[in-house]
């Protein structure tokens, strides 16, 4: 009884099933460090079937959530594979460095993995609330010192180290409200008045501060402050390079692609030129700027040395982020 | 627990799991700094004397009939009646629990499509005497729906097994 | 909000949707008839069918699941004396009487009748209520939703009824549960034992997919036989009759109606408490019955099956606005949003208007949906609860097992789900209720995380919480409900004193 119950179930379900996703052989998995509906996510899902595409022949490249540890569960399985290529994975760069920075325990090095092409970078700018309107200008800002409060992520993301770096370049001791589950949520905790500033990647600010949804409405409220740059300021305020401060302009981010370790190199030159057609595709980038991710496409060997620069960038400030992560 | 009437004991005998539990839960508590648990030690330590309350309704003393009717409305006799009278053997309950267990443990080592099947045909079979065919449709019929479901339209890797992820391929 | 009603009808009326909105309400009542499945339970295994579904699809199929549970759950109250849900258990009381005296029939249809036009005022509140919550959404800060969880927390109290002292316990097993893993405050990995699984926490699908569904096998493989003791008597006859009867006594059911929205809407108490609230002021309400009340009057039925269905509407107010879920059904479907990206809480009803819109639409067309199949198929449903044991035990601990791993192809949350399986059990065979430790298990961290804000915020300031209104207007709210047990008290020994009188 029960399983007729069951089996007729199973074929509503089924048929619904069927009708909305096409069956697929599985080839390559490109693993998702995160939950769904992230930005890892969101980038990972749109360059898979671009991959396919630059494959050619019967490959599938399936996108594959493994969320867990900041991200060290998905870094750690992909290296345990067997280098065949088969399994790909966007780093989160500089987050994905920080085990090997610190010295935490990680089964990954960054530093050794087999990169394949960089995706999409971004960069930080500092925000505030405009109806607030405590500070004008960065120099506001470096004048009140040690009373700022920034609501931010956890204790160890990569905005929180960035936030970090940048304040004792400063000289700043700041209060840091943590716990925030993203950056939109610290966004509005600005807005709302729970602290005095914060970092927003570029191209967020900019779909907030753009869009034409009424719903972001309550986003309007934020202004920017101080921008991460050498070059001018998209934003028409203060750069940090104007302010003599040229080598804070790598803070950001960078969504790196790689392979497990050791992959032979034919196999994984057919898959770097692949994944950087994908990344290259004027599809993604047309995306990319729609969404308002950066794209901005490296090669195999370049993003290998990206890589190792980043490396050596934030391991120069080993003891701001040591101290974030204790704290 | 002479106090406590025997009937009520198995729940004395859970309760006090549940204390043992908090307690090392506390004592887990100190080794993280004071920001980390500060509130974990805050409910650790509510829930002390909740627990002992709990105990005291239990018994058959004066204090704990008062504990009862002043939280529930009712002395323990009048739940006593209320409460599911059905009869668990402790040995029963063992028995569903390593059943459960050497399910988990079949998933474990060999995967859940080919533990799937033995599992419904072993408990209709030996627990529920159904006959060997009625058995085997409604494993086949189990074992269809979660493949077809879940590896076929959903494109779902089932979990294969520790075994086959050391000798596997 | 017009354009989102729009969208949210359009989203609707696809040939796909209109097949996930009658799958789920299939689902929702054949898993509502059966007593110990439920709602929670055939959410949380539905999950892994809505991965690759589009949002909108996904909140279709369970807001079809949702709406129809508490209609399937009346049949077997009414039919077998046993509460498919809870929230029915209030439905006993006269409607096994009713099928007893051979109006089954009756009894069914004023149940199911009540229950769409109870769901339908509570989705018309929730409606009611969303463009004011826009605007409330930068009202709450950390000390606010600190207050509000509380709220919460202090809410299962209540809903916790003659078992308050073990409510209580298992919510501090819930809070304990709720401290493992990463703290966002700190960046501390807490309680994990070292074991790299539990660093994220324990995820609240595998934990309740134990706690509910795998649990009850286990109690059913305990106590043997079929779930439906008593399956003699199940004739179907004049459904009208009872339709009839609902429109009848329209204010019985909206008063039940007015009582699930309302008591829905507080995150934590949800619909057993609004049912039994509802039935027993309708005994207040009608001091001079024709018929008892308990011995088959049929507005002893159309009281708690309004109340319970209005409260899918109340309880998603919370739900969606805060992300703080109002019962464990809605828990998981918190769950389900957020694995499709969709962040429940302030930024939802700001950003996804037409996603909630489409919800609203799937609630609605949905409970009058379940209520059309209860009412063709009361009978065949009422079968299914005679199905025996050994069959359901066995495929339906295997599906919840390949629930729990599918979630996060974790396999270590097989193992978690089976450890919450044997402490649900445990939970069941002494009488220790199990919601409580749901929703504490997810108000805990939300009620520490917005206390530690508060105090970075304000500078360990502790009187802010009593400085913003909005703060203290919660906390009176919590002090209220805290009274509430002592003035529930009062009403039911009234009610016995009158009946005391009455039988003089």
């Amino acid at each position: 009884m029960l399983s007729r119950v069951i089996t007729g179930t199973a074929a509503a379900a089924l048929a619904v099933g069927a009708s909305i996703l096409p069956a697929q052989a599985k080839n390559i998995t490109f693993l998702i460090a995160y939950g769904p509906g992230g930005g890892f996510d969101t980038v990972t899902r749109k360059l898979a079937p671009l991959i396919e595409k630059h494959l050619g022949g019967n490959v599938n490249v399936v996108p594959k959530n493994m969320p867990g540890g900041r991200g060290k569960k998905a870094a750690n399985y992909l290296v345990n594979r067997k280098p065949n290529g088969r399994n790909l994975l966007i780093f989160n760069m500089p987050g994905h460095a920080m085990p090997n920075i610190i010295g935490e325990k990680a089964d990954y090095d960054v530093r050794t993995i087999d990169w394949l092409a960089r995706a999409a970078e971004f960069k930080y700018l500092i925000v505030t609330s405009a109806r607030a309107g405590k500070f004008k200008t960065w120099n506001d800002v470096t004048s009140y010192k040690d009373k700022i409060k920034i609501p931010m992520t956890a204790p160890g993301t990569t905005g929180y180290l960035a936030t970090a770096i940048l304040m004792d370049a400063y000289g700043i001791k700041p209060k840091f409200i943590t716990g925030y589950k993203s950056s939109s949520k610290y966004a509005l905790g600005v807005i709302r008045g729970d602290g005095d500033l914060t970092i927003l990647a570029k191209g967020s600010f900019r779909k907030y501060i753009t869009s034409k949804k009424k719903n972001r409405q309550a986003f309007k409220d934020l202004t920017p402050l101080l921008e991460i740059t050498n070059g001018p300021s998209q934003f028409g305020v203060e750069t940090t390079g104007s302010l003599g401060k040229k080598e804070l302009a790598v803070l950001g981010g960078d969504r790196m692609i790689g392979t497990t370790p050791g992959t032979p190199k034919a196999v994984k030159d057919k898959i770097a030129n692949a994944v950087f057609k994908a990344v290259s595709d004027p599809e993604f980038a047309a995306w990319g700027k729609k969404v308002g991710r950066d794209v901005a496409p490296l090669n195999a060997a370049q993003t290998k040395a990206k890589a190792l620069e980043l490396f050596a960038y934030y391991s120069k400030f080993k003891s701001v982020l040591a101290a974030s992560v204790k704290k | 627990m002479k106090l406590i009437p025997e009937h009520r004991q198995p729940t004395a005998w859970f309760l006090l799991a549940i204390l043992l539990t908090i307690v090392a839960f506390i004592a887990l508590s100190y080794t993280y700094k004071p920001n980390d648990r500060a509130f974990p030690l805050m409910v650790g330590y509510t829930a002390i004397p909740i627990i002992l309350l709990d105990f005291l309704t239990l018994t058959k003393t004066k204090i704990g009939q008062k504990i009862s009717v002043f939280f529930s409305a009712k002395t323990s006799e009048q739940i006593d009646q209320e409460a599911d009278t059905t009869e668990r053997g402790l040995g029963k309950e063992l028995v569903v629990f390593l059943w459960m267990g050497l399910l988990v443990l079949g998933i474990y080592l060999f995967g859940f499509l080919p533990i799937t099947p033995v599992f419904v045909f072993c408990w209709m079979k030996y627990r529920g005497a159904y006959s060997v065919r009625m058995s085997i449709y409604s494993a086949v019929s189990t074992l269809a729906f979660i493949y077809i479901l879940f590896e076929v339209v959903l494109q779902y890797e089932l979990y294969a097994g520790v075994l086959m992820e050391i000798f596997g391929t | 909000m017009f354009d989102s009603l729009i969208i949210g009808i359009d989203n609707l009326f696809s040939l796909n949707s209109i097949l996930l909105l009658m799958a789920g309400s299939a689902v929702g009542l054949l898993f509502g008839a059966i007593p110990g499945l439920g709602g929670t339970t055939a959410v949380a295994l539905m999950i892994p069918l809505t991965f690759g579904m589009e949002p909108f699809q996904a909140i279709i199929l369970m807001g079809g699941i949702m709406a129809a549970t508490s209609t399937g759950g009346s049949v077997s109250a009414i039919l077998l004396n046993t509460p498919g849900i809870a929230p029915n258990a209030a439905t006993t009381f006269d409607g096994y009487p009713l099928a007893k005296q051979g109006k089954a029939g009756m009894a069914i249809g004023a149940g199911a009748t009540a229950s769409a036009l109870g769901g339908v005022v509570g989705i018309i509140s929730l409606v009611a209520v969303i463009p004011i919550m826009k605007e409330i959404v930068l009202l709450f800060t950390p000390p606010e939703f600190f207050m509000l969880a509380i709220f919460g927390l202090c809410a299962i109290a209540v809903s916790s009824g003659d078992r308050l002292l073990q409510g209580l316990i298992t919510a501090i097993i819930g809070l304990v549960v709720g401290f493992v893993g990463l703290y966002d405050i700190t960046g501390t990995v807490r309680y994990s034992m070292g074991i790299p699984l539990l660093e994220d926490g324990i995820k609240l699908v595998p934990a309740l997919i134990g706690l509910f569904a795998i649990s009850e096998m286990i109690n059913l493989a305990v106590k043997g036989g079929s779930i439906a003791e008593d399956t003699s008597s199940i004739a179907i006859s004049r459904v009208s009759d009872g339709i009839k009867q609902v429109f009848k006594n329209w204010s019985t059911m909206l008063v039940g109606s007015g009582y699930g929205t309302f008591i829905g809407a507080i995150p934590g108490v949800g619909g057993t408490v609004a049912a039994f609230l509802s039935y027993s002021t309708q005994v207040q309400r009608d001091p001079d019955p024709d018929i008892e009340y308990g011995k088959g009057n049929i507005k002893g039925v159309i009281a708690p099956e309004s109340a319970n269905n209005a409260k899918d509407g109340g309880s998603l107010i919370p739900t969606l606005a805060f992300g703080i879920p109002g019962s464990a059904e809605t828990a998981v479907f918190l769950g389900v949003l957020i694995l499709h990206g969709i962040e429940p809480g302030q930024k939802l009803l700001v950003e996804n208007e037409p996603l909630v819109f489409t919800l609203v639409v799937a609630l609605t067309v949905s409970v009058v949906f379940a209520t059309l199949v209860v009412l063709a198929l009361a009978k065949y449903m009422a079968m299914l609860t005679m199905v025996s044991v050994n069959v359901l035990i066995p495929t339906v601990s295997v599906i919840a097992l390949v629930g729990a791993y599918a979630l996060h192809t974790e396999i270590g949350d097989v193992v978690i789900a089976l450890i919450f399986a044997i402490i649900g059990y445990f939970m069941i065979r002494f009488n220790y209720p199990r919601v409580t430790f749901t929703i504490a298990l997810v108000l805990g961290t939300l009620t520490e995380l917005n206390f530690d804000q508060t105090m970075q915020i304000h500078d360990g300031d502790m009187t802010v919480f009593l400085t913003r209104w909005l703060s203290v207007t919660l906390l009176i709210l919590t002090v209220l409900s805290l009274g509430f047990p002592t003035f529930r008290k009062k009403v039911r020994e009234r009610n016995r004193r009158r009946e005391a009188e009455a039988s003089k």
